[in-house]
């Protein structure tokens, strides 16, 4: 068991078949994936507590990014809208070894300019599914 | 349009296919001219040279900025790994050390606090 730094690690996505670097990437979100539960109480449920039952469904989550935006490079992020319907993949390659890879099928971008900073964009994709862990490395 | 690819690079998984694809493959889609304008690739016809749009020079610096890229060398490093310092991360997110880089100063002898025996004599 490791901590792992994150210095280094790389996210791709999918461009004409083949996963590519996106450059600049300041900061990544995870999926925040989630087993889903639904309240199974009943009235003549006894017991104070409230209890729960798993349905057997998973909600994906979302990927999250935060790049130094360069809308002459970053082409492949904003042309996703050019294709709104078209599934992107992504992968996440950590320090060290592992990765996590994931279709999404929705997309967001947005950016900040402001004058003490770098034009900033910040993307958010929907997962379609869930994401695949890959464990590797050290 | 195709472009072909100038570094091994993994595909999409997709039930048919999976793994890398080499150097050399050449990639028929209509994205084709962004792997070209990110540096992964070259042109193999004439409408993908046409929409990439690349000079010389600028595939020269997207190539060095794709290697940098695949590296997840931080921006702050940047020059860094120009200058041949470093060549990427270890585990622990320290810089692997490059061609260039400055050699590590020993330390200096600690101070000795012991007055010599003929002190005040």
């Amino acid at each position: 068991m490791t901590i792992r730094r994150c210095k280094g690690t790389v996210l791709k996505k999918g461009v004409a078949e083949v996963l590519a670097a996106v450059s600049q990437v300041i900061g990544i979100d995870l999926p925040n994936e989630e087993a889903e539960t639904f309240e199974a109480d009943t009235l003549d449920n006894a017991d104070p507590g409230i209890p729960y039952q798993s349905t057997g469904r998973v909600e994906g989550g979302s990927l999250g990014f935060e790049l130094f935006l360069d809308p002459f490079s970053h082409t492949a992020l904003t042309g996703i809208f050019d294709a709104p319907t078209t599934e992107t993949n992504w992968e996440v390659d950590f320090i060290g070894g592992g990765t996590i890879t994931m279709d999404c099928a929705g997309f967001s971008l947005g950016g900040t300019v402001a004058l003490k900073d770098g034009l900033k964009g910040k993307a958010t994709a929907k997962l379609t599914k869930t994401a695949t862990w890959t464990a590797g490395g050290s | 349009m195709k472009c072909r690819l100038l570094r091994a690079m993994p595909w999409v998984r997709r039930a048919h296919r999976q793994g890398i694809a080499p150097v050399g493959t050449t990639i028929d889609h209509p994205d084709a001219w962004q792997l070209v304008r990110l540096g992964y690739a070259e042109s193999a016809d004439d409408e993908c040279a046409q929409v990439a749009n690349m000079t010389p020079e600028t595939m020269r610096l997207a190539q060095e900025e794709c290697e940098m890229r695949e590296r997840g060398i931080h921006p702050d490093d940047r020059e860094n790994y120009r200058d041949g310092k470093m060549t990427g991360y270890n585990p622990d997110g320290n810089p692997i050390p490059g061609p260039n880089a400055e050699p590590e100063q020993e330390e200096d002898e600690p101070l000795s606090f012991y007055l010599p025996e003929t002190y005040g004599e």
